[in-house]
Protein backbone atom coordinates (compact mmCIF):
# COMPACT_ATOMS: atom_id res chain seq x y z
CA UNK A 1 0.00 0.00 0.00
CA UNK A 2 3.15 2.15 0.64
CA UNK A 3 4.01 2.33 -3.11
CA UNK A 4 0.55 2.81 -4.12
CA UNK A 5 0.70 6.13 -1.91
CA UNK A 6 4.16 6.90 -3.63
CA UNK A 7 2.83 6.68 -7.08
CA UNK A 8 -0.30 8.66 -5.78
CA UNK A 9 2.12 11.66 -4.18
CA UNK A 10 4.16 11.45 -7.34
CA UNK A 11 1.06 11.76 -9.43
CA UNK A 12 0.38 15.07 -7.59
CA UNK A 13 3.78 15.91 -7.75
CA UNK A 14 3.81 16.62 -11.10
CA UNK A 15 0.13 18.05 -10.88
CA UNK A 16 1.34 20.85 -9.15
CA UNK A 17 4.72 20.94 -11.21
CA UNK A 18 2.53 21.54 -13.94
CA UNK A 19 0.44 24.49 -12.22
CA UNK A 20 3.61 26.13 -11.51
CA UNK A 21 4.73 25.75 -15.59
CA UNK A 22 4.46 28.55 -18.32
CA UNK A 23 0.88 28.68 -19.26
CA UNK A 24 2.47 27.73 -22.68
CA UNK A 25 4.22 24.33 -21.99
CA UNK A 26 0.75 23.24 -19.63
CA UNK A 27 -0.73 21.58 -22.44
CA UNK A 28 1.94 19.45 -23.08
CA UNK A 29 3.03 18.41 -19.97
CA UNK A 30 -0.53 17.81 -19.09
CA UNK A 31 -0.61 15.13 -22.08
CA UNK A 32 2.47 13.61 -21.00
CA UNK A 33 1.26 13.00 -17.53
CA UNK A 34 -2.46 11.70 -18.70
CA UNK A 35 -0.04 9.26 -21.58
CA UNK A 36 2.05 8.26 -18.29
CA UNK A 37 -0.70 7.58 -15.93
CA UNK A 38 -3.06 5.60 -18.85
CA UNK A 39 -0.01 3.43 -19.36
CA UNK A 40 0.27 2.67 -15.45
CA UNK A 41 -3.40 1.66 -15.40
CA UNK A 42 -2.55 -0.79 -18.24
CA UNK A 43 0.80 -2.14 -16.99
CA UNK A 44 -1.67 -2.37 -13.60
CA UNK A 45 -4.57 -4.10 -15.59
CA UNK A 46 -1.67 -6.81 -17.62
CA UNK A 47 -0.48 -7.76 -13.90
CA UNK A 48 -3.42 -8.21 -12.13
CA UNK A 49 -4.08 -10.75 -14.90
CA UNK A 50 -1.47 -12.85 -14.09
CA UNK A 51 -2.86 -13.95 -10.76
CA UNK A 52 -6.53 -14.67 -11.64
CA UNK A 53 -4.62 -17.08 -14.35
CA UNK A 54 -2.23 -18.47 -11.99
CA UNK A 55 -5.09 -18.71 -9.28
CA UNK A 56 -7.73 -19.97 -11.17
CA UNK A 57 -5.97 -22.27 -13.61
CA UNK A 58 -2.38 -23.22 -13.09
CA UNK A 59 -2.53 -23.77 -8.99
CA UNK A 60 -5.36 -26.54 -9.13
CA UNK A 61 -3.80 -28.06 -12.03
CA UNK A 62 -0.57 -28.12 -10.55
CA UNK A 63 -2.24 -29.42 -7.56
CA UNK A 64 -4.06 -32.04 -9.17
CA UNK A 65 -0.92 -33.19 -10.75
CA UNK A 66 0.75 -33.44 -7.03
CA UNK A 67 -2.11 -35.56 -5.14
CA UNK A 68 -1.84 -37.99 -8.71
CA UNK A 69 1.60 -38.32 -8.31
CA UNK A 70 1.09 -38.51 -4.70
CA UNK A 71 -1.60 -41.46 -5.13
CA UNK A 72 0.18 -43.41 -8.09
CA UNK A 73 3.55 -43.94 -5.69
CA UNK A 74 1.52 -44.94 -2.74
CA UNK A 75 -0.47 -47.98 -4.89
CA UNK A 76 2.83 -49.07 -5.95
CA UNK A 77 4.26 -49.23 -2.62
CA UNK A 78 0.98 -50.93 -1.72
CA UNK A 79 1.25 -53.54 -4.47
CA UNK A 80 4.73 -54.06 -3.66
CA UNK A 81 4.05 -54.44 0.08
CA UNK A 82 1.23 -57.03 -0.88
CA UNK A 83 4.05 -58.95 -3.28
CA UNK A 84 6.46 -59.10 0.07
CA UNK A 85 3.35 -60.55 2.22
CA UNK A 86 2.38 -62.96 -0.38
CA UNK A 87 5.98 -65.03 -0.33
CA UNK A 88 6.04 -64.81 3.51
CA UNK A 89 3.79 -67.57 3.48
CA UNK A 90 5.68 -69.35 0.93
CA UNK A 91 8.64 -69.82 3.39
CA UNK A 92 6.77 -72.59 5.20
CA UNK A 93 8.88 -76.20 4.69
CA UNK A 94 12.03 -74.35 3.10
CA UNK A 95 14.95 -75.21 5.18
CA UNK A 96 16.53 -72.26 7.74
CA UNK A 97 19.09 -71.37 5.48
CA UNK A 98 17.24 -70.67 2.06
CA UNK A 99 14.45 -68.94 4.78
CA UNK A 100 16.82 -66.67 6.73
CA UNK A 101 18.24 -65.77 3.44
CA UNK A 102 14.43 -64.77 1.70
CA UNK A 103 13.55 -62.76 5.40
CA UNK A 104 16.51 -60.76 4.76
CA UNK A 105 15.36 -59.73 1.33
CA UNK A 106 12.29 -59.11 2.25
CA UNK A 107 13.28 -56.58 5.05
CA UNK A 108 15.56 -54.91 2.27
CA UNK A 109 11.84 -54.83 0.43
CA UNK A 110 9.97 -53.53 3.31
CA UNK A 111 12.45 -50.62 4.25
CA UNK A 112 12.83 -49.53 0.31
CA UNK A 113 8.63 -49.33 0.27
CA UNK A 114 9.69 -46.19 2.95
CA UNK A 115 10.44 -44.16 -0.32
CA UNK A 116 6.49 -43.50 -0.54
CA UNK A 117 6.28 -41.78 3.04
CA UNK A 118 9.09 -39.85 1.80
CA UNK A 119 7.96 -38.74 -1.36
CA UNK A 120 4.61 -38.01 0.26
CA UNK A 121 6.47 -35.76 2.15
CA UNK A 122 8.28 -34.01 -0.27
CA UNK A 123 5.01 -33.73 -2.71
CA UNK A 124 3.18 -32.14 0.39
CA UNK A 125 6.54 -29.22 0.70
CA UNK A 126 5.73 -28.60 -2.67
CA UNK A 127 2.50 -28.11 -1.86
CA UNK A 128 2.80 -25.83 1.01
CA UNK A 129 5.08 -23.56 -0.75
CA UNK A 130 3.02 -23.53 -3.89
CA UNK A 131 0.31 -21.99 -0.75
CA UNK A 132 2.56 -19.37 0.00
CA UNK A 133 2.95 -18.53 -3.49
CA UNK A 134 -0.23 -18.22 -4.27
CA UNK A 135 -0.56 -15.85 -0.65
CA UNK A 136 2.30 -13.83 -2.44
CA UNK A 137 0.69 -13.76 -5.96
CA UNK A 138 -2.69 -12.58 -3.93
CA UNK A 139 -1.13 -9.99 -1.98
CA UNK A 140 0.17 -8.62 -5.33
CA UNK A 141 -3.15 -8.80 -6.68
CA UNK A 142 -4.70 -6.96 -3.75
CA UNK A 143 -1.70 -4.23 -4.18
CA UNK A 144 -2.42 -3.87 -8.04
CA UNK A 145 -5.92 -3.47 -7.13
CA UNK A 146 -5.76 -0.73 -4.68
CA UNK A 147 -3.39 0.64 -6.90
CA UNK A 148 -6.15 0.91 -9.57
CA UNK A 149 -8.79 2.41 -6.99
CA UNK A 150 -6.80 4.83 -5.17
CA UNK A 151 -5.21 6.55 -8.16
CA UNK A 152 -7.66 5.81 -11.09
CA UNK A 153 -10.69 5.54 -9.53
CA UNK A 154 -12.69 1.85 -9.94
CA UNK A 155 -10.73 -1.63 -9.40
CA UNK A 156 -12.97 -4.39 -8.17
CA UNK A 157 -14.04 -6.12 -5.15
CA UNK A 158 -11.26 -8.92 -4.14
CA UNK A 159 -11.51 -12.25 -2.06
CA UNK A 160 -8.11 -14.26 -1.38
CA UNK A 161 -8.38 -17.98 -1.94
CA UNK A 162 -5.18 -18.39 0.63
CA UNK A 163 -5.76 -16.61 4.07
CA UNK A 164 -2.46 -16.93 5.47
CA UNK A 165 1.26 -18.65 4.90
CA UNK A 166 2.52 -22.15 6.32
CA UNK A 167 -0.58 -23.69 7.79
CA UNK A 168 1.85 -26.16 9.08
CA UNK A 169 3.79 -24.08 10.94
CA UNK A 170 3.55 -26.00 14.50
CA UNK A 171 4.74 -29.09 12.12
CA UNK A 172 7.57 -26.90 11.22
CA UNK A 173 9.06 -27.80 14.76
CA UNK A 174 9.23 -31.44 13.48
CA UNK A 175 11.78 -33.24 11.94
CA UNK A 176 11.91 -32.63 7.88
CA UNK A 177 12.73 -33.88 4.89
CA UNK A 178 16.10 -32.99 3.68
CA UNK A 179 17.50 -33.16 0.57
CA UNK B 1 16.37 -62.03 15.21
CA UNK B 2 13.48 -61.35 18.16
CA UNK B 3 12.41 -59.81 21.16
CA UNK B 4 12.06 -62.43 24.27
CA UNK B 5 9.16 -60.38 25.93
CA UNK B 6 6.08 -60.58 24.11
CA UNK B 7 5.32 -56.84 23.69
CA UNK B 8 2.16 -55.00 22.63
CA UNK B 9 2.75 -52.27 20.32
CA UNK B 10 0.55 -49.21 19.11
CA UNK B 11 2.05 -48.31 15.72
CA UNK B 12 0.60 -44.65 14.45
CA UNK B 13 1.21 -42.86 11.26
CA UNK B 14 -1.58 -41.21 8.92
CA UNK B 15 -0.19 -43.54 5.77
CA UNK B 16 -2.11 -46.49 5.89
CA UNK B 17 1.49 -47.57 3.32
CA UNK B 18 3.61 -46.69 6.17
CA UNK B 19 1.81 -48.72 9.16
CA UNK B 20 1.89 -51.64 6.92
CA UNK B 21 5.87 -51.45 6.23
CA UNK B 22 6.11 -50.66 9.95
CA UNK B 23 3.56 -53.60 10.93
CA UNK B 24 5.91 -56.03 8.67
CA UNK B 25 8.94 -54.89 9.93
CA UNK B 26 7.81 -55.29 13.75
CA UNK B 27 6.77 -58.82 12.44
CA UNK B 28 10.50 -59.65 11.11
CA UNK B 29 11.71 -58.68 14.70
CA UNK B 30 9.43 -61.04 16.30
CA UNK B 31 6.66 -58.64 17.60
CA UNK B 32 3.07 -59.76 15.84
CA UNK B 33 0.21 -57.90 19.13
CA UNK B 34 0.47 -54.67 16.82
CA UNK B 35 -2.38 -51.99 17.00
CA UNK B 36 -2.44 -49.51 14.35
CA UNK B 37 -3.56 -45.63 14.54
CA UNK B 38 -4.80 -43.30 11.87
CA UNK B 39 -3.73 -40.53 13.90
CA UNK B 40 -3.36 -39.08 17.43
CA UNK B 41 -6.95 -38.70 18.00
CA UNK B 42 -6.94 -42.27 17.38
CA UNK B 43 -3.87 -43.41 18.85
CA UNK B 44 -5.34 -41.94 22.59
CA UNK B 45 -8.83 -43.88 22.26
CA UNK B 46 -6.87 -46.59 21.65
CA UNK B 47 -4.70 -45.45 25.03
CA UNK B 48 -7.61 -45.37 26.75
CA UNK B 49 -9.13 -48.72 26.23
CA UNK B 50 -6.27 -50.70 25.97
CA UNK B 51 -2.68 -50.58 27.61
CA UNK B 52 0.89 -51.02 25.33
CA UNK B 53 4.10 -51.94 26.33
CA UNK B 54 5.26 -49.67 23.57
CA UNK B 55 4.38 -46.14 21.25
CA UNK B 56 5.96 -46.24 18.04
CA UNK B 57 4.70 -43.01 16.27
CA UNK B 58 5.23 -40.90 13.18
CA UNK B 59 6.41 -36.94 13.54
CA UNK B 60 4.46 -35.68 10.93
CA UNK B 61 1.21 -36.16 11.65
CA UNK B 62 -2.26 -34.11 10.61
CA UNK B 63 -4.02 -32.80 12.44
CA UNK B 64 -2.19 -33.88 15.59
CA UNK B 65 1.63 -34.22 15.31
CA UNK B 66 3.30 -37.31 16.84
CA UNK B 67 4.96 -34.61 19.43
CA UNK B 68 1.77 -33.49 20.18
CA UNK B 69 0.95 -37.00 21.12
CA UNK B 70 3.53 -37.47 22.76
CA UNK B 71 2.95 -34.66 24.96
CA UNK B 72 -0.45 -35.75 25.79
CA UNK B 73 0.56 -39.47 26.44
CA UNK B 74 3.37 -38.09 29.38
CA UNK B 75 0.46 -35.65 31.11
CA UNK B 76 -1.82 -39.03 31.23
CA UNK B 77 -4.13 -38.26 34.37
CA UNK B 78 -5.10 -41.92 34.50
CA UNK B 79 -0.93 -42.89 34.68
CA UNK B 80 -1.96 -45.78 32.61
CA UNK B 81 0.77 -44.76 29.90
CA UNK B 82 2.34 -41.72 30.98
CA UNK B 83 5.69 -44.13 31.26
CA UNK B 84 4.94 -45.72 28.72
CA UNK B 85 7.94 -45.78 25.89
CA UNK B 86 7.41 -43.50 23.27
CA UNK B 87 9.84 -44.05 20.02
CA UNK B 88 9.53 -41.33 17.52
CA UNK B 89 9.78 -42.16 13.68
CA UNK B 90 11.31 -38.99 11.62
CA UNK B 91 12.53 -38.06 8.04
CA UNK B 92 15.80 -36.61 8.80
CA UNK B 93 15.66 -34.73 11.57
CA UNK B 94 17.75 -31.45 12.69
CA UNK B 95 18.96 -31.44 16.36
CA UNK B 96 16.92 -28.66 17.54
CA UNK B 97 14.02 -31.09 17.06
CA UNK B 98 15.31 -33.93 18.41
CA UNK B 99 16.10 -31.50 21.54
CA UNK B 100 12.26 -30.29 21.60
CA UNK B 101 11.39 -34.03 21.71
CA UNK B 102 13.62 -35.03 24.32
CA UNK B 103 12.16 -32.24 26.51
CA UNK B 104 8.65 -33.79 26.01
CA UNK B 105 9.58 -37.21 27.23
CA UNK B 106 10.58 -39.08 24.09
CA UNK B 107 12.61 -42.38 24.48
CA UNK B 108 14.51 -42.72 21.41
CA UNK B 109 13.72 -41.85 17.63
CA UNK B 110 14.43 -43.39 13.98
CA UNK B 111 15.15 -42.09 11.26
CA UNK B 112 13.29 -42.90 7.64
CA UNK B 113 13.93 -44.92 6.11
CA UNK B 114 14.84 -48.04 8.61
CA UNK B 115 14.90 -51.50 8.27
CA UNK B 116 14.30 -54.48 11.08
CA UNK B 117 17.81 -54.26 12.26
CA UNK B 118 17.60 -50.45 13.41
CA UNK B 119 13.91 -51.13 14.43
CA UNK B 120 15.13 -53.79 17.11
CA UNK B 121 18.05 -52.14 18.33
CA UNK B 122 16.30 -49.25 19.07
CA UNK B 123 12.90 -50.86 20.62
CA UNK B 124 15.76 -52.92 22.23
CA UNK B 125 17.60 -49.88 23.92
CA UNK B 126 14.63 -48.29 24.89
CA UNK B 127 13.45 -51.59 26.86
CA UNK B 128 16.73 -52.03 28.65
CA UNK B 129 17.19 -48.56 29.73
CA UNK B 130 13.50 -48.61 31.32
CA UNK B 131 14.28 -52.03 32.57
Amino acid sequence: MSKNVAIVKAIEGAVETIRKAPDDKKPALLDSLLSISQKLMRVTKQFSDIPDTYVTKLSPMIEKQLSAAERRTERAADQFLTVAEEIKPLLDGVDEATKKEIQNKLNEMFEISTFQDLVAQHLNEVKLLMNDLTYDIEELQEALIALGDSSMGGGKKFERSVQQKRSDEHLLNGPSTDF
Amino acid sequence: MSLEKKLKVLIVDDHRTMLRIIKNLLEQIGITDVVEALDGQEALQKLVKDKYDLILSDWNMMPMTGLELLQYVRRDESYQHRNVPFVMITAESKTENVLEAKKAGVDNYIIKPFNAETLEMKIKSVLQKRA
